[in-house]
């Protein structure tokens, strides 16, 4: 069951009506009962690896909070991570390292070097809920929370189906607790949860899906796409990953204020930063504070004695960070790529360089905000080829090919729409940077808010995509 | 526990928000089942079979299920006369006939040989036609092209009239239709074919008068004005054969190649035929001189003339005619006679029709004298009436 299909609304809106009529154990109960429905509606046999993930965590908490000795409960700790990645490792990665084994063996001049790899389906979401079971065991192990009781809880919080597939990856100490909470019915909160789908889905059916079928028509013609045809593609796959993702986090975040239940931010405008350090603390927020909690600060993190160890933290950081993403070389270069990003502010030593993320960017920031856009832009490349070698030849093409000869695309109405849709979304996400997101409009009179709610569905109506694309993050 | 005030205020509001938004959706929705846009398939057919009064079918915005609808019109109709083919077939029409036999064009239905098998595979027993005309392409022989499998694909897909998206997608060009002419919404209720008068199921029916008849058979309604408009050859395919032929564009190919496999699978689709008893009629429809003299002196020569020479064997061997009508000038007609450079016009496939039962019809088809004396009617000054010969006459 995805966010942009009729079967997901249908299904919230009973849940909530169901939901608001319980009491607050029976409530859990059923949001894991819908949770389950959710999961299993793609494929019901995987709900055994998230119950089985649940279990996991939730005795080994247990065995983390009442081993008497540090080294007991690092144990335990060891036992969970060992176990939560071997889930990830066999479904996620068996593939792509057997594979890269392989290629290593035949560089190295073994030509008979042959394994076999096996069919193995990605289950929908196993990156997302096992960091979050991850970030349980860790939490308790660094004795920030203490492990629940109710296993209940626990499986809800590991399994809320809002963030279940693609996020936000939550932390027990945020989310956790809200389970245990009364749970009250907010007006406000409700009205924004709703304002917050219909922007999410506006994003992703009219402006995501939209500017898809532009970028499919180059990266899927690999071979005949011209540079330009390129340009204008990765162009706009900056904007398709942004709507696309922020889009469902959106739609995840709208959905559980419906319950009463709040999720963290993933995004905060991030093409609207001024350097990449800016940039990472506004993209995927909470896949990033993740990754800089549990793996670069542990590392040693930005305070160490030599500049070279800080960088080695951050490149291991990022390179794991882009495996984490996908089994294929193309996303760890593009960690990389990131990370190496990170050069001049280490030579600087300004280590969260610039403006804070919640001060607000100026029109005098726009020649740093372009100067990270391209950049960032440069890594997608990266991330959306297929291989290696088809990300460089793509990156040649862009550069080699570009005169006057083969820019007319740029006058084509396909790119003029299309640039147009680009634009106006930019425009909009300027004038409401200051806020969670863009239909924020409280202080607007009732009419023009209600006219504005209308306009976005007329152009979900109008212009919206509906051949079922699924989120991008689904295959992570 | 009860809704707390809060609740209730929440879902009332919700429901007067999104209330004008369901309203006008299912207006939409009414305006789509009723314009035949998203109307089941059976529906169609039946009442085209049940043939009271002339109807004319074509969705114009989802997906077309052409095939579907074909093979379920074949085993609906199970007519005494079939023909089987791509889109080159359809202008072959129940009046050429003479109402000697009952008739269903299923053109369209099939795009490769292994189409052919899954038809006949899937025909139920006891409801074969008596006869198959068939239309063979050349493309169906090519190695890059024949696993194309769009029948079995077709019949396996659930119907458009259950799929949500249908019903955004109509309704959204219902509305633009509606903001551009008011006039539209009268015109849908009436709901009549703006070209010959019949009765409109789907959106481009409706609109264009584009679709396909009772019988099967297709009526372009667009390319028949612009022909009385103007009496020239012109290509009006997008892109035109003759282009998509010069730059190797589907169904032609740079790495087109004779693929004997394909042959082998015509062989059991024809042998399965003639043990269920029905006699297969093939033929090559024509290309303009245009397109034939390109084909016969370009990459594609090698391949084509392999088809040429290659597939008549085959319907010999089961003791079936074969007619290759390839260059539309083996049928003393021009280029005047296709709407494009693949797809000849209905008087062009009278003659050719004509031609054909000049040497086989006795044995195959009842009637042939009437038949006979109607296409001659018809083509009496053919080059007068190089669009729609009016049937009624006959």
């Amino acid at each position: 069951m995805s966010f942009n299909s009729p079967v997901f609304f249908v299904f919230l809106a009973i849940a909530f009506l169901v939901y608001w009529r319980m009491r607050r154990k029976e409530q859990n109960l059923f949001l894991l009962f819908c949770s389950y429905v959710f999961y299993g509606w793609w494929d019901w046999r995987f709900l055994s690896l998230i119950i089985v993930s649940s279990l996991t965590d939730y005795v080994v908490g247990h065995k983390i909070f009442r081993a008497q000795s540090p080294r007991r409960k690092r144990y335990w700790l060891l036992a969970s991570v060992l176990i939560n990645l071997s889930l990830l490792g066999f479904f996620k990665y068996f593939n792509f390292f057997i594979e890269s084994f392989q290629g290593l063996l035949l560089a190295l001049g073994f030509s008979d070097a042959s394994f076999t790899t096996l069919s193995i389906i990605l289950p929908v979401g196993i990156s997302f809920y096992t960091f979050q079971t991850l970030s349980y065991s860790i939490e308790l192990y660094q004795g920030k929370i203490r492990p629940t009781r109710d296993w209940v809880q626990f499986f809800t919080f590991v399994s809320f189906f809002p963030q279940l597939v693609a996020g936000p990856i939550e932390r027990a100490s945020h989310l956790l607790g809200q389970f245990s909470e009364e749970r009250r019915f907010k007006l406000a909160e409700a009205y924004d949860g709703v304002r917050q789908i219909l922007w999410g889905l506006f994003k992703k059916v009219v402006i995501a899906d939209n500017l898809a079928t532009v970028v499919q028509q180059a990266y899927g013609n690999v071979d005949t796409a011209l540079g330009p045809q390129f340009f204008a593609a990765t162009f706009f796959f900056a904007f398709q990953i942004y709507c696309d993702f922020s889009g469902y986090s959106d739609i995840a975040i709208g959905s559980a204020k419906l319950f009463g239940i709040k999720l963290s931010r993933n995004f905060n405008y991030p093409y609207f930063s001024r350097n990449i350090s800016e940039f990472w603390r506004r993209w995927h927020i909470t896949l990033s504070s993740w990754f800089r909690d549990y793996v670069f600060i542990p590392l040693g993190g930005s305070r160490v004695a030599r500049k070279w160890t800080y960088f080695r933290n951050i490149l291991i950081t990022f390179a794991v960070s882009g495996l984490w993403h996908g089994a294929n070389w193309t996303f760890v270069v593009w960690g990389v790529l990131h990370g190496l990003y990170f050069i001049p502010t280490i030579l600087t030593s300004r280590i969260y360089g610039g403006k804070p993320a919640n001060e607000d960017a100026t029109l005098r920031d726009i020649p740093k905000i372009l100067a990270t856009f391209v950049l960032v832009t440069l890594g997608w490349v990266f991330f959306r080829a297929q291989s290696l070698p088809e990300s460089v030849y793509i990156l040649q093409t862009i550069f080699e090919q570009f005169s006057l000869a083969t820019i007319t695309i740029f006058f084509s109405a396909v790119f003029i729409k299309k640039t147009i849709i680009v634009v106006g979304l930019v425009l909009v996400e300027w004038w409401q940077r200051r806020r969670a997101h863009v239909l924020c409009l409280e202080s607007l009179p009732v009419w023009v808010r209600w006219s504005v709610y209308y306009a976005i569905l007329a152009g979900l109506f109008f212009f919206g995509n509906f051949d079922y694309r699924p989120f991008i993050y689904f295959q992570f | 526990m009860h809704y707390t005030p809060d609740i209730r205020t929440f879902v009332r509001i919700m429901v007067l928000f999104w209330l004008p938004v369901f309203v006008l959706f299912g207006v939409t929705v009414f305006f789509s089942v009723y314009s035949g846009e998203i109307t089941p398939l059976g529906y169609v057919i039946e009442r085209q079979v049940r043939n009271d009064r002339e109807y004319l079918f074509a969705r114009g915005v989802i997906g077309r299920e052409t095939a579907r609808y074909k093979y379920m019109g074949a085993e609906r109709a199970s007519p005494s006369i079939l023909v089987v083919g791509s889109s080159r077939v359809l202008e072959l029409r129940a009046e050429m006939f003479g109402g000697t036999g009952s008739f269903y064009n299923a053109g369209s239905m099939v795009g490769s040989v292994h189409d052919l098998v899954d038809f006949i595979d899937t025909l139920p027993v006891g409801r074969e036609p008596e006869v198959v005309i068939l239309g063979i392409d050349a493309w169906w022989f090519d190695a890059s092209r024949f696993n194309k499998r769009g029948l079995r694909e077709a019949l396996s897909k659930g119907e458009e009239f259950y799929n949500w998206k249908a019903y955004v997608y109509s309704g959204r060009r219902i509305i633009s239709q509606i903001l551009k002419n008011p006039a539209y919404i009268s015109d849908s209720m009436i709901g009549i074919d703006p070209f010959d008068g019949r009765r409109a199921i789907g959106l481009d029916a409706l609109e264009h008068g584009n679709g396909f008849r009772n019988d099967g058979s297709r009526q372009y309604a667009g390319y028949l004005t612009a022909m009385r408009q103007d009496m020239r050859y012109v290509d009006r395919e997008d892109p035109p054969i003759i282009e998509r032929l010069e730059e190797g564009l589907d169904p032609f190919s740079y790495a087109s190649e004779f693929d004997d496999e394909g042959l082998k699978i015509l062989a059991e689709f024809l042998s399965k035929s003639k043990e269920r008893g029905i006699t297969v009629i093939g033929f090559a429809p024509a290309f303009s001189s245009e397109v034939y003299e390109e084909m016969m002196d370009s990459y594609y020569t090698e391949f084509f003339s392999a088809f040429q020479e290659r597939v008549p064997g085959v319907f010999g061997e089961y003791g079936f005619a074969y007619f290759d009508f390839s260059d539309v000038r083996s049928l003393g007609l021009e280029d005047v006679y296709m709407f494009d450079g693949f797809h000849l016009t209905e008087t062009g496939t009278a003659a050719m029709f004509a031609q054909m039962i000049n040497t086989t019809c006795e044995g195959v088809f009842t009637g042939c004298e009437h038949m006979r004396e109607i296409l001659d009617a018809a083509l009496k000054d053919p080059l007068t009436t190089p669009a729609e010969v009016n049937w009624q006459a006959f």
